[in-house]
């Protein structure tokens, strides 16, 4: 018995259509089943279709149920059924707007910090000598600038005198240094002169003193290290890099 | 609490009572997750869609108008599973390979009175009776399985569905005869004694 030809000769929509379907599930009103019935006793292709349909049901209906993998009940404790799912961003929202309330809080801080900073230290001279001073330091002179800057910021004396130590000042750098003694804290300037002495030498009047754990090379406190490290990767800079990025950090008051 | 009767239970997962809730959901998991899988094929989008369908009827017990809860629960998961067959549409995988390649991996419950030979038999029965469910389009899909496998009446599968009952019977029919025809067409892959008796 060809099946596939028998499908081709004669499908069960021509004929029967669902109502052997719905004859296996016992859904028929009793005036269908028996019309069909009747048929079903003169059509051979009908029979052929209702025995493999339900030998097709009797299999499916057989077929073993899946075993669950885990049970699916919600966390009673949080009353949160949303938390069930990580992979749901929905509690990542709230967290991305805190850090990014913390970045611009932390952001204005810094800024202001500079502005203020930046405004004192240019209160009492024309601009000009910044103007000029930025023109003509080298890269080395840069980082001091940008060092001092932070120094007078926020004390951290030690780094000043690392950063001072990293390269010795060009003789531009001098000049801004030895021009504007009263913008330079003493310390600062004492280890610019002599920085190697100076800075590992306990006791003395150095900014490596003032700090825990200054003088002890790269084993600095967090904000001491952090400063460091802004300072090491500045004079990595070429100088048009460093001109890039003093362009983000020095306020518009001291550009051109 | 587990004594309670499901009236009982739903109201109170109405109000917002995750115990209440979870009462119903060990009621209902089994048939939730083996409505999922059978319409996916795949364990863990099965396991996806059921969770989801289970959060989202926690969120929705407020508007929960009364009528079968066993129903209105499974709507939810046929929605879930339709969800992911779209995710899926846009993003073809191929788990029905991976899980041919499983070959040591059933997941399907044994019968411990089967022998190891019926039981490896009936594996593969199983095994091509999904693959054959899983050709059937998605609307077919879903009522052969709720009632050839979760043995439903046309009644319940409407309500689920939110079918009229003669489209139930006629996706029913449709469904059945596809996947007839499946096994016919694959019937090298079915056990010795799983032939049609017709084609022997």
């Amino acid at each position: 018995m060809n099946w596939l030809r028998r499908k081709l000769d004669r499908t069960e929509d021509e004929c029967c259509g669902e109502r052997l379907s719905a004859y296996i599930d016992r859904e028929l009103a009793p005036e269908e089943r028996v019309a069909l019935e009747r048929h079903l006793a003169e059509c051979e292709d009908c029979r052929w279709n209702l025995e493999t349909l339900r030998q097709t049901v009797e299999w499916t209906r057989s077929s073993a149920p899946v075993r669950l993998p885990r049970v699916f009940t919600l966390p009673v404790a949080s009353g949160a059924p949303q938390a069930v799912r990580a992979r749901r961003p929905a509690w990542g929202v709230p967290l991305l707007q805190g850090a990014t309330a913390l970045v611009a809080l932390l952001f204005v801080v810094v800024v202001a910090g500079d502005l203020f900073v930046g405004s004192s230290e240019f209160q009492s001279e024309p601009q000009m000598v910044a103007v000029q001073a930025t023109a003509a330091v080298d890269q080395s002179a840069a980082v001091q600038l940008q060092a001092t800057q932070i120094v007078q910021m926020q004390p951290a004396p030690t780094v000043v005198a690392e950063a001072v130590e990293a390269e010795p000042p060009s003789e531009p750098a001098a000049r801004l240094i030895n021009a504007r003694p009263d913008r330079l804290s003493g310390r600062v300037a004492a280890a610019a002169g002599a920085p190697a002495s100076r800075a590992t030498q306990p006791g003395t009047a150095t900014g490596a003193s003032l700090v825990p754990g200054a003088g002890r090379g790269q084993t600095g406190t967090g904000p001491a290290r952090l400063l460091r490290h802004t300072a090491a990767s500045l004079s990595g800079l070429t100088t048009p890099s460093l001109a890039r990025a003093r362009a983000y950090v020095v306020p518009p008051r001291s550009r051109l | 609490m587990g004594a309670m009767d499901e009236g009982a239970l739903v109201a109170a997962a109405s109000k917002g009572d995750v115990r209440a809730f979870n009462q119903l959901v060990l009621r209902y998991q089994n048939i939730a997750f083996n409505l999922a899988f059978r319409i996916l094929g795949d364990e863990d989008a099965a396991a996806d869609a059921t969770q989801d369908a289970f959060v989202s009827a926690y969120k929705a017990m407020p508007r929960f108008r009364g009528g079968s809860f066993k129903a209105w629960v499974l709507r939810i998961v046929t929605n879930a599973c339709y969800d992911q067959l779209r995710a899926r549409q846009r993003r073809p995988t191929n788990s029905l390979d991976a899980m041919e390649g499983e070959a040591d991996h059933s997941p399907y419950l044994l019968d411990p009175a089967e022998r190891p030979d019926e039981v490896a038999s009936r594996r593969e029965l199983d095994s091509v009776i999904q693959a054959g469910i899983l050709t059937l389009p998605a609307d077919q899909r879903s009522v052969l399985v709720l009632s050839d496998l979760q043995g439903m009446d046309y009644q319940e599968i409407a309500q689920v569905t939110g079918l009229a009952l003669g489209t139930v019977k006629s996706r029913l029919s449709r469904g059945r005869a596809k996947l007839r025809d499946y096994l016919l067409a694959h019937r090298e892959l079915l056990p010795g004694q799983y032939r049609l008796r017709s084609d022997r």
